[in-house]
């Protein structure tokens, strides 16, 4: 897996990896029959984790509380952790940062679109977690990732018009995937390289719910 | 019987676990931990729970209500009951079956009917052996299958004209009782446990 060097802005990150590569690959064979131990809930074979995730994992696992970093197996994710500890944001379910809610006088936040601002707030019900993005290496890429998040995510939507973390519906532009974890909303956008419109996307979404944290992925 | 309209948005989503009630409440607790506790509820109705998990904020009570050797999960949240990602760590932790289910009548003015299977036999990573869903998506009814069919599906009706009519309530409802989860007997209130984050 590699960064693609963009730079970490204040709520976008960026990076690619191939489409074949998967961060995180559970197994039939770590399935276990009781919950009784902890000692191998994180059922991930570490040997599909480079280097520099397990390193950014830790760096994630010490934000969160030790138990999520191995589950994570994401860059992207703990790159997120890193972010947020040196902007001194808790990222744990105790925190209780919401999103503001999008106003066009948030500092160096785009103008919102007439269409998103006219949206009724109520949202459609979220629907299956194994919809389609498009194509299939991003969908592998989005199932990879979907798997990956840890057990308090929720408010999972995939190809679905844009909720922030208060559950209203914020615009009617569609990001791959979204969902809220430690009352933040955390938007990820899948794009090929021959059809780079991330940072359009990022834009959109920044501009109807400014605290989010977006994430473009380059797919080859 | 859930999902139902009943409780609004907290009974018309919910999961179902084929995991006994005390052992997946203490697997929430030990995932989530530190800082989250269990405790018997013994709610006298549904409404007791559903008071308890009014749309919240964040997402930070559950409740498993024994449904047969199932158990239904109900959660506050901000949009009503939201098992999010618990269904996959299920399959690869507890080993068991996990439901995702979604039921809003059509008077309303985002209808769906959804099931999401996930289980051991399942494709990884997400685990999902099938998903069926009839739901309005903004302005208009998406109609979303995957996976191998069931013996017990009716396919015949998925090429319905009316996308609203290729998955009925009634068909959701059947689907679930020939999964094996006795939604007829209804839940035991009475043994429901909560788990909550520790105040």
């Amino acid at each position: 897996m590699r960064r693609n060097g963009s730079p970490c802005t204040d709520a976008a990150l960026t990076f690619s990896r191939s489409a074949s590569e998967n961060s995180v690959r559970p197994s039939r064979t770590h399935i276990r029959s009781s919950p009784s131990s902890s000692t191998n809930r994180l059922s991930f074979d570490a040997s599909t984790i480079d280097t520099g995730l397990a390193l950014g994992t830790t760096v994630y696992s010490d934000v969160r509380d030790g138990r999520y970093g191995s589950a994570l197996g994401h860059t992207a994710f703990a790159a997120v952790g890193v972010f947020a500890a040196t902007r001194g944001i808790k990222s744990g379910t105790t925190s209780s940062p919401t999103p503001r809610p999008a106003s066009p006088k948030a500092s160096n936040a785009p103008a919102r679109l007439p269409q998103d601002v006219a949206v009724n707030s109520k949202p459609p019900n979220a629907l299956g977690t194994n919809r389609s993005v498009g194509r299939a290496s991003h969908n592998q890429a989005l199932q990879a990732d979907i798997a990956a998040l840890p057990r308090d995510a929720y408010g999972i939507r995939v190809n679905q018009q844009q909720v922030n973390a208060l559950g209203q519906r914020v615009g009617i532009n569609r990001p791959d995937l979204q969902y809220t974890l430690g009352g933040r909303r955390y938007y990820v956008e899948y794009e090929g390289l021959k059809n780079p419109r991330g940072e359009l996307h990022k834009a959109r979404i920044l501009a109807n719910d400014p605290s989010a944290i977006v994430r473009i992925e380059t797919i080859d | 019987m859930i999902p139902s309209s009943l409780g609004g948005a907290t009974t018309e989503n919910c999961g179902y676990f084929e995991y006994e009630a005390h052992g997946l409440a203490a697997w929430i607790v030990e995932g989530f931990s530190p800082g989250w506790r269990s405790r018997p509820l013994a709610a006298g109705s549904m409404q007791e729970v559903v008071d308890l998990l009014a749309p919240a904020p964040v997402r930070d009570r559950f409740v498993c209500v024994p449904v047969g050797h199932w158990t239904a999960l109900l959660t506050s949240g901000p949009a009503g009951s939201d098992v999010g990602v618990l269904p996959i760590y299920a399959v690869r932790e507890l080993a068991c079956r996990a439901i995702r289910v979604a039921s809003v009548s059509d008077s309303a003015t985002f209808p769906v009917r959804m099931l999401e299977v996930y289980g051991p036999d399942g494709t990884p990573p997400l685990w999902i052996e099938r998903s069926i869903v009839a739901a309005k998506d903004g302005a208009r009814w998406t109609f979303e299958i995957s996976g191998t069919p069931y013996a017990f599906e009716d396919q015949a009706v998925y090429a319905n004209r009316v996308k609203a009519k290729r998955f009925t309530e009634e068909m959701l409802l059947g689907y679930l009782r020939a999964l094996g989860v006795p939604i007829d007997g209804g839940p035991d209130w009475q043994q429901a446990i909560l788990v909550e984050r520790s105040p």
